[in-house]
């Protein structure tokens, strides 16, 4: 009893020396006499509504015997009555004090007057919850809650929160332990509530692994999934989402576009751990087959989306890679997942954050390498351009050359590139209010993103709004998110920025009186004029995204959830070409097109996603063995309609509405519709004993309606296995390693990004012809009704490390079989059809990755640190098994190949660059070419070399080889994160080596360039052979053939790009803003693309230049 | 109270995923699932239909079968330019890379059209007669049967040997099922008795056909039963069992069916005014009463003006015109089908076919058509069965018919040898069928070693086209 008081009276000590104060004043001795045999006297004692004190006395005076007692615990001012006669002494106390809280014990000499002990009775058992907050206050889940020396534990949900049912008893202590944070130990008092903010430890690994259906503590989960904090993305790219992610995780790769470079309106074309499918040469997939998943908030989005999300909402992103992470997603797997979670309403009062990005978009053109106008009409002359034998002839070239030579001594040089480049200021804003209690909680959002094209009038304009909602009442709890986007996006009217590259220098832009130039002859066209005459290419789309999610606990440890997600998008676009455009100039008067100049071809489409699931989580705690299970049933339809019309003849360029046109285009509106349903159920199971070994399990039945009615149930797993050796008593404390945890897995995916109705057997309406006035109908193919998805087997080997205090590493070997591609089959005409969809081809796709942080310096008291992080992949491709129709498909890309007699542009393309060829062992990203030997310096002519060895100087298909590989060896990213007394300073690169590029540009504009009419590369003047003799890199300058794949330019890609830096810094460590209102004022300086080391020189960004972007941004939260 | 909770979730999540399959079941909107279309009478309708349209595809009757590769074969063109995609077939070299693209196109086309015929087939028989009207179902089935048989036939007359010497030998596939399996390639013999039980079968269903005299039925689906000359018609079923059965040289059925179409009183003769009419607009110049089987091919117009003029493809020498119709013999120059279906051009010094000519006001009944089989070839079977069993004296009479309706008023003599009829017989069939494609297979029936107006040496192997590469590579 005293050393509760006392204990509690040291909570603070000024009390505590009071009481003390008191506790010795108080004590009354009454008399010190030595007793001796008192028990056996018999005494009386008769009084009636007499004090304590004086019954006290009046038994002294009677034994002899001294009373002692605390004043401050015993009141002797309460009145008794007793009647006892001849009773021992020990008989009349008893009586005496029987009514009072007091009793008595006899000590020594005397006889002490206590509060009465409570008897050794049972602790009091109340029920305890609570919230989980890590420092920034938002919610934590999965942490362990454990009462210490029992197995009794919970594990906190998706908003942090945790309950014990009546079993914790008080003055018990609960231990709150999360990976990578500091264990909080807290005794249970008299409150019921107990909130606990954690704190993070130094060095911190990762904490939860959010799967999109259901979140598994990182220490127990032996998948490999990569969960990135919204706040790291934020630091490598303020702006978008999707070039945060590649700067973080090198094994999700963002295929660069060297032909539409930094245009703001091209989706990005993204793979994980490489190429699984065969390309998309028939249309059988709907869009890039290799597109991973991305699930956002628990649901299937589009990258449209992903690409235009406000990247200040994002919480947290994770990437599933293998077997175990993903399984649970079945046959639409197979890529890997993306899970993008938001940010949830947090508790407290009313705040505020606010974001501004300020965007500078520079165009980058280190890349081009033209001549100016002299350098050109040198070249031109080299070329040959300007001789003829016909002496007539050649009076009229001599005339056509001085005139330019005229033009370039009066200086025109015209820089044509600049013309349709800018430097704009992007914007995006975007608020953030967020507040309540434990029982409802809000969220508001506002974002706006206006992204600047460096091209004119390129641009893309995103408004978006969210509102969260969060309830709760007993067990139950919802949360309802609202999200409406509105997107608005204009393709610039100055065309192909190609066109502007091949405009000669020595043309000038403007005539004398300053008016455009329309025409320079020659079917040559100034691309500025076309700007002059207007026109529309925009595009937009709205979006409503309305998520609800529904939990309910009707006991500890079982939770039943459900979510229903809808998506609704409507797109437009609108593609208007004046009357004046260049393109009709040539229409004259009297033709019967004159009528049907300007074109005008307006879209519309529709999608609507709808998912509904409901699942069942239970977690099963003990002694040592911990258990998550989850079974999820879900069903999605997924709709989407498009439809296109092009209206011909628009008199007047002001009349840029579709109504005003004067007819239909030739042909049929163009259209399509395509309604998927997708039904599962799925059951994954995550064991771990003492934590220390460790098992995940995973099942998914897959129901898809684009699989063959013979085969409408996929059925895809998952195991893995782990085992945590830092756990194990002989680590544990180790000084070495704080972290040793090896895992495995392997299970099977799938992948269905295939048309929707390839396995429905169908008929298709004849509506062009009519059979005596009867509409017929025909069937549309042989469909397969045994079609299935595309199954990987994903294997997966991995270890997570700490060493030092200072160092993570993260390693993963992988090796992930694709089978059952959808593949063409030729099959016998006699059937009625000559090809038929199967599952047949095989690719293997193996490599390793390794993640790697380091913290280097640390100083908490003065914010110092120096953080360096190092990643690397690997991964190699290889095509196992093509059907004939693939082998087929070679051949006829061979005879394209060889025709001389192609004059088409888009076919010569085909000639100009190596394409993809399916061969057996060989990997889809092959660079195929015919090994050369360079240059001939007696006649300039490239000799080739055979395949029996032989030298020729005839290009033949048949000799193409694999001349590299365009998928690098090695690739990653390195960054440093440094911090400075409240400055934050971030480094990021990304690299590549190992790998392969055809240079096409290069040929392109060198070689197989028409000197006569376009600009061309400087190295056209420099280094193309012109003399006998003189060795030369690059053929003829007289040599107007097309310069078909070639090994001369299949050149070694190693390249170090100075992919971002950005710097912050939080004026609230400013004594000025300490006092105000904010919590957070930061400002940050960001610039993204900002240098390139590369062993090739290409022209990249050939149709739309590639940009570098500065940005200021400020954060401010009150 | 929790265990129930449990247990009912449980149940709900399997009943939903057993009723998932049909849920999973879905009907794109610009296509018609199999299953649905055949799930009313317009859909087997608009099935048959569709077969009907796929006919008239340029590589089928539309053109290749009537007269394009086949006539070419048959040499009724003499002076196709070495630009045209026929000169190569036209010099029966089936290597040139044209000339396979001609031929797998005929195959493919084809074996497509008995694809579809063989799902609605497949459909038909099973289908519940609730659905139909009358007696469309019959009717339907029947034009299906005999469709198979038809085009079977034709490819068999392609790529089978022929008859004559090679009965037992490998021909094609007789596909009856719709899917991926293989047929496999059947003898001559083999295929033609499977099309003389498709006939069968055909010829009961459409008893109930109303251009048939002895049906006894007549309520039929009016609309449906219109222009039944367009459809495989009973008559189109007995004229090709005839057919079959002469190039089995089963003579005394073929006589019979030969009868039975000779016999009806539908299909007449085309009344000469109609032919003769001064009104070029309006002169007949298919015989369309005399068309028992014809496909509607509303692009017909221009596709005759593109294939039949002074400076077209299709086109026989003036020279060779005039062996054809022996126009240096007394009474035969003022034959109709030399008179009034052919035009010489006398600025070009061309004379090419007027048959499938569709000049802009022509009157409905005879525009747009195309003629595949004609009253007068029961004639001529009648006439060659005569001819093999009971002699020539019987014989003659049907070709002396034949030729009086089409102005040769000189009458074949009775005391012609045998050899000699027959030979009136090639020559009425050289005369009667242009534009109709039964030339050819009349040389490849009677095992001719030589082909009129072909200069160069004919090899009798060229009466075998080659069968795709791709049909016996992935066989």
């Amino acid at each position: 009893m005293k050393k509760i008081l006392i204990r509690k009276k040291l909570l603070n000590p000024k009390v505590e020396k009071r009481l003390k104060h008191l506790f010795m004043t108080m004590v009354v001795v009454l008399l010190i006499l030595p007793i001796t045999g008192y028990s056996q006297e018999k005494i009386s004692l008769e009084l009636t509504n007499t004090t304590l004190k004086t019954a006290l006395a009046n038994l002294k005076a009677q034994s002899g015997v001294n009373f002692v007692y605390n004043t401050k615990e015993v009141n002797d001012e309460i009145y008794l009555t007793i009647q006892a006669v001849d009773k021992t002494l020990d008989a009349i106390l008893t009586e005496l004090l029987k009514s009072t809280p007091y009793t008595y014990e006899k000590i020594k000499d005397y006889i002490l007057i206590t509060v009465k002990k409570q008897e050794k009775k049972q602790p009091v058992l109340k029920s305890i919850s609570g919230v989980v907050l890590d420092e920034e206050n938002i919610p934590m889940t999965g942490v362990a809650v454990i009462l210490e020396g029992t197995s009794t534990g919970r594990a906190t949900d998706i908003d942090g929160k945790y309950q014990f049912g009546n079993n914790i008893p008080e003055g018990g202590i609960l231990v709150f332990s999360f990976l990578g944070y500091e264990s909080q130990r807290k005794v249970v008092g008299a409150s019921s509530v107990i909130d606990v903010k954690m704190k993070k430890k130094e060095m911190e690994i990762e904490g939860a692994i959010a799967t999109g259906m259901f979140t598994r503590r990182a220490e127990s989960f032996t998948g490999s999934a990569v969960t990135i904090k919204g706040d790291d993305l934020r630091r490598v790219a303020n702006q978008n989402l999707i070039i945060g992610i590649k700067n973080m995780d090198p094994s999700f790769v963002v295929t660069e576009n060297i032909e539409f470079g930094s245009d703001p309106n091209k989706l990005p074309e993204i793979q994980m751990r490489g190429q699984t499918s065969i390309p998309n040469l028939r249309g059988d997939y709907e869009g890039n087959p290799n597109q991973p998943l991305f699930i956002l908030d628990g649901f299937e989005t589009t990258i449209e989306k992903v690409y235009d999300l406000n990247i200040n909402l994002i919480q947290s992103v994770t990437l599933l890679k293998d077997a175990t992470a993903k399984a649970i997603y079945g046959s639409k797997a197979a890529n890997g997942v993306v899970v993008i979670e938001t940010i949830p309403p947090a508790q407290g009062r009313l705040k505020v954050s606010y974001n501004a990005v300020f965007n500078i978009n520079m165009p980058d053109l280190t890349s081009y390498n033209l001549c100016n106008a002299a350098q050109k009409l040198e070249a031109e002359v080299l070329a040959d351009k300007y001789y003829s034998p016909n002496p007539l002839e050649q009076a009229t070239l001599n005339e056509q050359y001085n005139e330019l030579y005229k033009e370039v001594l009066r200086g025109v040089d015209s820089y044509w590139l600049s013309q349709p480049l800018r430097t704009d200021i992007g914007q995006q804003h975007s608020a953030y209010i967020y507040g309540g209690d434990d029982a409802m909680r809000y969220s508001a959002s506002i974002g706006f993103n206006r992204v600047q094209g460096v091209m004119k009038g390129s641009d893309r304009k995103t408004i978006s709004g969210n509102v969260s909602l969060f309830y709760r009442w007993k067990s139950l709890s919802f949360r309802n998110s609202l999200s409406v986007d509105n997107n608005n996006s204009n393709n610039s009217l100055y065309g192909s920025f190609s066109e502007y590259a091949n405009m000669n220098p020595y043309w000038r832009i403007y005539d004398e009186n300053g008016l455009l130039i329309k025409s320079y002859g020659n079917n040559i066209y100034n691309p500025l004029y076309d700007v002059t005459v207007g026109g529309k290419d925009r595009s937009g789309y709205n979006m409503i995204t309305e998520n609800f999610y529904g939990e309910w606990s009707p006991i500890d440890n079982l939770k039943i959830t459900a979510r229903l997600g809808i998506a609704i998008q409507n797109s437009e676009s609108e593609e208007f070409k004046p009357s004046n455009h260049s393109s009709y100039l040539n229409i004259p008067v009297w033709d019967d097109r004159y009528i049907t100049r300007g074109q005008f071809t307006k879209s519309s489409a529709k999608l609507i996603n709808s998912a509904l699931d409901a699942g069942i989580n239970y977690t099963l705690y003990k002694n040592k063995h911990v258990l998550f299970t989850n079974a999820i049933f879900s069903i999605s339809e997924n709709n989407t309609e498009s439809y296109a019309i092009t209206v011909l003849g628009f008199p007047s360029d002001k009349l840029d509405y579709i109504g005003a046109g004067n007819n239909y285009a030739e042909g049929k509106p163009i259209g399509s519709e395509s309604t998927t349903r997708a039904a599962g159920l799925t059951i994954a199971m995550n064991y771990s004993y003492d934590n220390r070994y460790l098992m995940d399990f995973s099942w998914r039945l897959n129901g898809s309606s684009q699989f063959g009615s013979k085969n409408r149930f996929g059925k895809f797993w998952s195991a893995g296995i782990g085992w945590n050796i830092h756990n194990e008593a002989f680590m544990i404390n180790s000084d070495i390693m704080q972290m040793l945890k090896l895992r495995a897995s392997i299970g099977y995916t799938g992948s269905q990004n295939f048309s929707a109705y390839q396995a429905i057997p169908s008929y298709n309406y004849i509506t062009n012809q009519i059979y005596n006035g009867d509409m017929g109908l025909v069937i549309s193919s042989l469909a397969n009704e045994a079609l299935k998805w595309q199954r990987q087997l994903d294997r997966n080997i991995g270890a997570d490390l700490q060493l030092f205090k200072i160092a993570t590493l993260r390693l993963d070997f992988y090796s992930n079989i694709t089978k059952d591609l959808l593949a063409d089959i030729s099959i016998a005409p006699s059937v009625g059809f000559s090809t038929y969809k199967e599952n047949l081809g095989e690719t293997l796709n193996r490599g390793y990755q390794l993640g790697s942080s380091f913290r280097i310096f640390s100083d908490n008291t003065n914010q110092r640190y120096i953080n360096i992080n190092f990643n690397l992949a690997h991964n190699s491709n290889k095509v196992r098994k093509i059907s004939e129709a693939l082998k087929a498909y070679n051949d006829a890309v061979d005879a394209m190949k060889e025709d001389y007699a192609m004059t088409n542009p888009s076919l010569l393309k085909f000639q100009r660059d190596p394409s993809i060829r399916f061969e057996e062992g060989q990997s889809l990203t092959s660079i195929w070419a015919v090994p050369s030997l360079g240059i001939n310096p007696v006649n300039g002519r490239e000799v080739f070399v055979k395949r029996d060895g032989t030298t020729t100087y005839e290009w033949s298909a048949a000799d193409q080889v694999v001349c590299g590989d365009s998928n690098p060896k090695y690739n990653g990213n390195v960054g440093a994160t440094i911090g400075w007394g409240g400055f934050n300073l971030n480094f990021a690169f990304t690299y590549r080596f190992g790998g392969q590029t055809y240079n096409s540009t290069l040929v392109n504009k060198i070689e197989n360039v028409d000197i006569n009419n376009h600009n061309v590369d400087l190295r056209a003047l420099t280094h193309r052979w012109n003399t006998p003799g003189v060795e030369a890199k690059f053929k003829s300058i007289r040599d107007y053939t097309t310069t078909k794949t070639t090994s001369r330019f299949v050149e070694d890609l190693n390249e170090f790009l100075f992919s971002s830096i950005s710097i912050d810094y939080d004026l609230c460590h400013l004594k000025l803003f300490r006092k105000s209102v904010f919590e957070r004022f930061k400002i940050n300086f960001n610039m993204n693309d900002i240098g390139r080391l590369s062993t090739v020189r290409v022209e990249r960004g050939t149709s739309y230049p590639f940009a570098r972007t500065f940005s200021f941004g400020l954060q401010a939260n009150f | 109270m929790r265990k129930h909770i449990t247990y009912i979730i449980i149940i709900a999540v399997f009943l939903s995923l057993f009723s998932c399959n049909k849920w999973l079941d879905i009907s794109p909107k610009t296509e018609i699932k199999e299953s649905e279309n055949f799930s009313n009478e317009q859909g087997y309708k608009d099935a048959l239909t569709g077969v009907y349209l796929l006919l008239t595809n340029s590589s089928l009757y539309g053109r290749d079968l009537s007269y394009g590769l086949v006539d070419v074969l048959g040499r009724q063109y003499t002076d196709i330019p070495s630009s045209s995609m026929y000169y190569y077939l036209s010099n029966y070299d089936y290597s040139n890379q044209l000339s396979i693209n001609l031929i797998d196109a005929v195959w493919n086309s084809a074996y497509n059209a008995i694809a579809n015929l063989n799902t609605l087939i497949s459909y038909i028989d099973d289908a519940d007669p609730s659905l139909f009207t009358a007696n469309n179902q019959e009717i339907i089935k029947g034009e299906a049967y005999g469709l198979r048989a038809f085009i079977h036939f034709d490819l068999l007359r392609l790529f089978g040997p022929s008859v004559k010497i090679g009965a037992d030998n490998l021909a094609i596939p007789y596909v009856k099922t719709m899917g991926k399996e293989l047929s496999p390639i059947l003898t001559v013999n083999q295929v033609i008795d499977l099309i003389i039980a498709d006939l069968q079968i055909a010829e009961d269903a459409l008893k109930f056909d109303p251009i048939y005299e002895h049906s006894t039925i007549n309520n039929w689906d009016d609309n449906w039963m219109r222009n039944r000359e367009l459809k495989f018609n009973y008559y189109a079923v007995k004229l090709l069992q005839a057919r079959v059965l002469l190039y089995k040289k089963d003579y005394s059925a073929a006589l019979s069916a030969a009868e039975e179409v000779i016999g009806q009183t539908t299909y007449y003769w085309t009344p000469s005014s109609e032919i003769t009419t001064t009104t070029v607009e309006n002169r007949n110049r298919i015989f369309a009463q005399e068309m028992i089987f014809g496909l509607n091919i509303p692009s017909l117009r221009d596709d005759y003006s593109s294939w039949f003029s002074s400076s077209s493809a299709l086109l026989k020498s003036d020279y060779y015109w005039g062996q054809t119709y022996e126009t240096s013999l007394t009474g035969y120059g003022a034959d109709y089908r030399y008179v009034y279906l052919t035009y010489y051009d006398p600025t070009a010094y061309k004379r090419y076919s007027l048959k499938l000519q569709q000049p802009e006001s022509s009157i409905s009944t005879y525009s747009r058509r195309l003629p595949l089989m004609r009253f007068t070839e029961a004639y001529y079977i009648a006439a060659e069965c005569k001819l093999k069993t009971t002699g020539v004296s019987e014989a003659v009479p049907y070709i002396n018919t034949v030729r009086s309706k089409r102005n040769i008023m000189i009458e074949l003599s009775l005391d012609f040898t045998e050899a000699q009829l027959q030979n009136e017989i090639f020559k009425e069939y050289m005369k009667e069928f242009v534009c109709e494609g039964q030339l050819f297979y009349y040389y490849k029936r009677t095992d001719a070693s030589s082909i009129m107006f072909y200069g160069g040496v004919f090899s009798k192997n060229k009466y075998v086209l080659p069968i795709p590469l791709s049909e016996l590579a992935n066989r």
